[in-house]
Parts: C-alpha cells; sequence; structure tokens
C-alpha cells in the first residue's frame, strides 16, 4: 500500500479515489491502509468512497459500479481476488469508467485473459515482481522454462521461490537444519537476490521482507504474457526497497 | 435522479436473468413436484457449453446450440434418473438433485479447471448503446433484456394457447386422466424437463460474459434462485416473473444506496460513541446497506413465508 499510494501521489491526474473491497479482515485493511496513507502524502487527495460488499455474495456488481462512475472518481483501489474481482473489474469497466483500478490480485488464473484488451491501460496491480522489462536475462529463462513444462500455467506465486532459496542459505549459513534457532538468526537481516533478479533483505527487527516493489499495468505486446493471451503486466511505476523506511513497532522477545 | 434510471435498468437486468433460470425451475416444479437443486448447475453448464462453442464457431452458435445441449442433458437426466428415483417419493428426488448439483460442479472443475474462463460477449455488441450521466449502458444487456422478455412471452404463449401447453396443464392436476386420453405423459415431463434446464442454460450462455464463468457460478446464484420461486409462488410463472423483477431491483438498489444505519440510531436520540470497540452496537454503527445488500433476499422470503406461505401468486403450500 505504501508503494501503492507513493505512486497515485505522484500522478496528477488523482485527485479523487474510491475504496471497495470483499468485507473481511483484507478488504478492511486495505481500505484502513490506503485511507491512512493518502492522508498523510497528500491531504488534497480526496475519498469519494470507502465500502465493503460480502464476499462471494454479490451476483451483479452494475450497482456498485454505478456509483463509483457517479462519484467522479479519477481512481480504484481494491483487494478484490478471484470471481469478486473480475465480476467488480468487468462492472467498473462496462459502467464507462476510464480511469486506473489499482489491484493486488487481478492476474493470472484467467483474470488476465478474461478481462482481455478492456483492461488495458486500466488494470494495475501492486506486486513486488514484474517481468516486463524483466530484472535478468536468468529471470527470462526460468520465467520461459517454467511455461514450457507448465503451459497451462503463470508463475504467480514466486515469492515462495524467495522463501526456499532464503531458508537454504540460512540453513547453509547455519550448518544445520534440524536445530531452528541458528537457521532464523541467520535468516535475520539476511540480503540477497530475489527471484526476479532484484534484492530482498529480511529486515532484522520486524522480519518483514523489504524488496522492490511495482506498480504494473495490463498491456499487450509484452514479452512474458500471461494465462496464455495476448496480455501481460508491464511497469509503470517501480518502488526501491518499498517500505525500508516505515517505522516499526515490532517488540518480537526472541529464544535464545 | 439518473442514478436512479440507470438502477432501474441494471436490476431490470438482474431480475430478468433470475427470471429465466426461476421460470424453468418453477415450472418443472409445478409439473413434477420435483425442486430440482442442479437448476443452477444447469445454467453454469451453458455457460461452459456456450464458451466451448463460441472458441470454434463464435457465439451466435453458442446461443443457438449451448441450451440444446443443456436441454438434452437435462431430458437425460429426467428419463434415465429422476424417473427411476421418482417412484420411491419426493426426498430421494431431492437427494437426487442435491448430489447431481455437486456432481456437476465436479465434472465442471475436471474439465475446465478451477480458473475464469474467458468467456467473451460478441464484438458487435461490446459498445456503450448509451449514457446517462456519465455511466455507459453496456448493448450487449439491452440485448439480454429483450431476449429473455422475448421468452417469457414465448413460454406464457405455448402455456397458454397452444395445444401442446393445454395438455401440459392438464398433465399438471390430472396425470391420469390425462394418460388414459391416450397422451404419453412420462414424455411430457421429460420435455418439460428438457426445456426447463434448456432455459436455464439461455441463461448461462447469456449470463457467463457479464458475471463470470467459473466453477462457483452455480453456486453463487442457485440459493437466490429457490428464494425468488418461494416469493414469486411454486409453480406461477407470474409468480417467477414478478418476484424475480421485485429482487432485482431490490439488490439493485440496496447495493448502490449510501444508507448507513447510524441515522436510524441517531434518529432514536443516540450519540456515536468514542471508542466503537466498547460499543455493544458497534456493528449497526458501522453498517451499511450495501454491506446486507445481498442477504435481503432471504429476509423478504422469511417474511413471505410466515405472512403468506403460498408465495406472491401461487397456489399450494411450500
Amino acid at each position: 500500500m505504501d508503494a501503492l499510494t507513493d505512486s497515485i501521489v505522484q500522478n496528477e491526474d488523482i485527485s479523487k479515489v474510491y475504496l471497495i473491497g470483499q468485507d473481511y479482515s483484507f478488504g478492511k485493511a486495505v481500505a484502513e491502509a490506503a485511507q491512512r496513507d493518502l492522508g498523510a502524502k497528500k491531504a488534497s487527495i480526496e475519498i469519494v468512497g470507502n465500502e465493503l460488499h460480502p464476499i462471494g455474495k454479490v451476483k451483479d456488481f452494475t450497482p456498485y459500479a454505478r456509483k463509483i462512475v457517479s462519484s467522479g472518481a479519477d481512481a480504484v483501489i481494491t483487494g478484490n481476488w478471484g470471481s469478486d474481482m473480475v465480476g467488480l473489474g468487468k462492472a467498473i469497466i462496462e459502467a464507462g469508467f476510464t480511469g486506473p483500478i489499482y489491484t493486488y490480485y487481478a492476474a493470472s488464473n484467467g483474470i488476465t485473459r478474461t478481462f482481455g484488451e478492456a483492461g488495458v491501460g486500466k488494470i494495475n496491480l501492486v506486486g513486488e515482481g514484474a517481468l516486463n522489462p524483466s530484472g535478468s536475462p536468468e529471470v527470462d529463462a526460468y520465467v520461459e522454462a517454467f511455461e514450457a513444462k507448465y503451459p497451462d500455467h503463470d508463475i504467480s506465486q514466486p515469492r515462495i521461490a524467495n522463501v526456499v532459496r532464503m531458508l537454504a542459505l540460512a540453513i547453509e549459513e547455519a550448518g544445520t537444519a534440524t536445530d531452528v534457532i541458528p537457521v532464523a538468526k541467520a535468516l535475520e537481516g539476511m540480503e540477497t537476490d530475489n527471484f526476479w533478479g532484484g534484492k530482498i533483505k529480511m529486515r532484522a527487527e520486524d522480519h518483514q521482507a523489504i524488496q522492490d516493489v511495482y506498480v504494473m499495468e495490463q498491456a499487450t505486446g509484452l514479452k512474458h504474457l500471461l494465462d496464455n493471451s495476448n496480455f501481460g503486466l508491464e511497469t509503470a511505476v517501480k518502488v526501491e526497497m518499498a517500505s525500508a523506511d516505515m517505522p516499526t513497532t515490532c517488540e518480537m522477545e526472541r529464544p535464545e | 435522479m439518473d442514478l436512479v434510471i440507470i438502477n432501474l435498468i441494471d436490476g431490470l437486468f438482474y431480475g430478468l436473468l433470475l427470471f429465466m433460470l426461476s421460470s424453468g425451475l418453477t415450472l418443472i416444479f409445478s409439473m413434477m413436484g420435483v425442486l430440482n437443486f442442479a437448476h443452477a448447475s444447469f445454467y453454469m453448464l451453458g455457460a461452459y457449453f456456450a464458451y466451448q462453442i463460441s472458441m470454434y464457431l463464435g457465439f451466435w452458435m453458442g446461443l443457438l446450440v449451448a441450451p440444446l445441449l443443456v436441454g438434452v442433458v437435462g431430458a437425460l437426466v429426467e428419463r434415465y434418473g429422476l424417473r427411476r428415483v421418482h417412484q420411491y417419493g419426493h426426498v430421494p428426488e431431492l437427494i437426487f438433485t442435491f448430489g447431481l448439483a455437486l456432481l456437476i460442479e465436479e465434472v465442471v472443475k475436471f474439465f475446465w479447471g478451477n480458473n475464469l474462463m474467458a468467456y467473451q460477449e460478441p464484438e458487435i455488441l461490446k459498445f456503450a448503446l448509451f449514457s446517462i450521466g456519465n455511466n455507459a449502458v453496456p448493448a450487449y444487456k439491452v440485448f439480454m433484456i429483450f431476449t429473455s422478455v422475448a421468452i417469457f412471452i414465448g413460454l406464457l404463449y405455448i402455456l397458454t394457447r397452444t395445444r401442446i401447453g393445454m395438455i401440459i396443464q392438464a398433465a399438471l392436476s390430472y396425470p391420469r386422466t390425462v394418460e388414459a386420453l391416450g397422451h404419453n405423459v412420462p414424455l411430457i415431463f421429460m420435455g418439460v424437463f428438457g426445456v426447463g434446464t434448456a432455459l436455464a442454460g439461455v441463461a448461462g450462455v447469456l449470463a457467463g460474459p457479464v458475471l463470470g464463468t467459473f466453477p462457483g457460478m452455480a453456486f453463487v446464484l442457485g440459493s437466490i434462485v429457490f428464494v425468488t420461486i418461494v416469493i414469486g409462488g411454486l409453480g406461477s410463472l407470474w409468480g417467477a416473473l414478478v418476484a424475480s423483477l421485485l429482487l432485482g431491483w431490490l439488490t439493485t438498489f440496496a447495493a448502490s444506496s449510501s444508507f448507513s444505519f447510524a441515522t436510524i440510531l441517531e434518529s432514536f436520540g443516540m450519540q456515536r460513541p468514542e471508542s466503537l470497540s466498547d460499543s455493544y452496537l458497534r456493528d449497526l454503527w458501522t453498517l451499511t446497506l450495501p454491506q446486507i445488500g445481498p442477504i435481503l433476499p432471504y429476509i423478504l422470503m422469511v417474511l413471505i413465508l410466515v405472512f403468506r406461505p403460498h408465495g406472491l401468486f401461487g397456489k399450494r403450500d411450500v
């Protein structure tokens, strides 16, 4: 959210933002964080709508889309996923909304393909991995090998690869895999290359992964595509080592 | 004002979609006394069949062929499944259709997977027909509205003005007599079941591109279809129409309103507490109408069952 709001604040065209999400912890957390961050970074941005809808129960998102268009919003932020994401996104675009829709999960698993042409330039996704352009030729090779082996899938959860890599490094450094405390100590503060050819750091104070975060836009004619469609995600904004400057309140007690 | 008009159109669209589903279900119920739990699954099959066909032959062939396929599947289910179970009474029938719903969902997942299908509306209907304020009305939705109205008029005509309709209505009340007159009643039942499921198929073909084609689509719409026919009155076509439109507008207006329950509390002279987490009414203070919009139909159904158990237009008990 820190990275997402950074890019919204820099965009001169956005002065009104609409928040909508699923009625559960994540939907609420997204709305709360957006309100807090936008308020702190640029007070002139107006939040013209903030609402939650029942999760997985809405059949037709059109009425919500009507409200969004009528509110005069320039951008929408949502934490929706799955069919709630597609339903909401399609309804918003069909209702005549022309601004960007900022999301977390609006790609892969059929979503990119379903939005298709309609999503180009509108569907934006914030995430920690960008492939267009990619960080290094090794990443390209890895992704191509994956797609060759599993043609029906995308690498949608590469953070899992990061987890395994860091764990393997920590085990090597600690010299043991069964005594977990030295392994955990090795992980604390570890800085290494991540999956996408950038850096990843586990902040020692609160164990948060700090890495580059990207705001990407659905686009066509790219090197790496999703869902076997003609569409993929193209980097629009890169936030280097996002949230590294964020203070922490963590007072975790560590075992000896 | 603009928003009211646009909501009327959207509610009409959603209501007519519900009607296409509930008309088949209520028809089957009135004929055979079977509450078909798998009805929404046939709706899902319609969408998936049409998607598959549209990949090769385009949307229009899908619209034409997919409902026919669904109808054939429905007729086969009646002939080789329901008819055998029928002799054991209504509870086995209910359990049979319930199991069928689960089975169809698994079959769909087996062949098409868990992901969303990129089932799209046809290119020539992919434009905004007109706009009210800034809100665009897609041509596809208008097309859907007209299609479902045409289906309703066609059904009504067949049921009330033709010979087939007369026989169907007679078989409904006096199956033995109609049989004695030389009509093949089991065949009529099979036909009605096939037509009813084909209607659900049409709804699926039309709704798939708008509401999304995914394995959960039957589950999402399944319960609301039952609510519709209970409110409208089991077995009544007019009841299904009125209840569908009512629910369409109810959910649309509820979702687009910005009414908050805090205003009710304030009208009772209550003050919003400083710290909501200490208040035992904290949920009411933060609740808005759009948040509970999708459960309003169920509340309406409970009220109808309490005050008018036959439903709005029904003649028999639920």
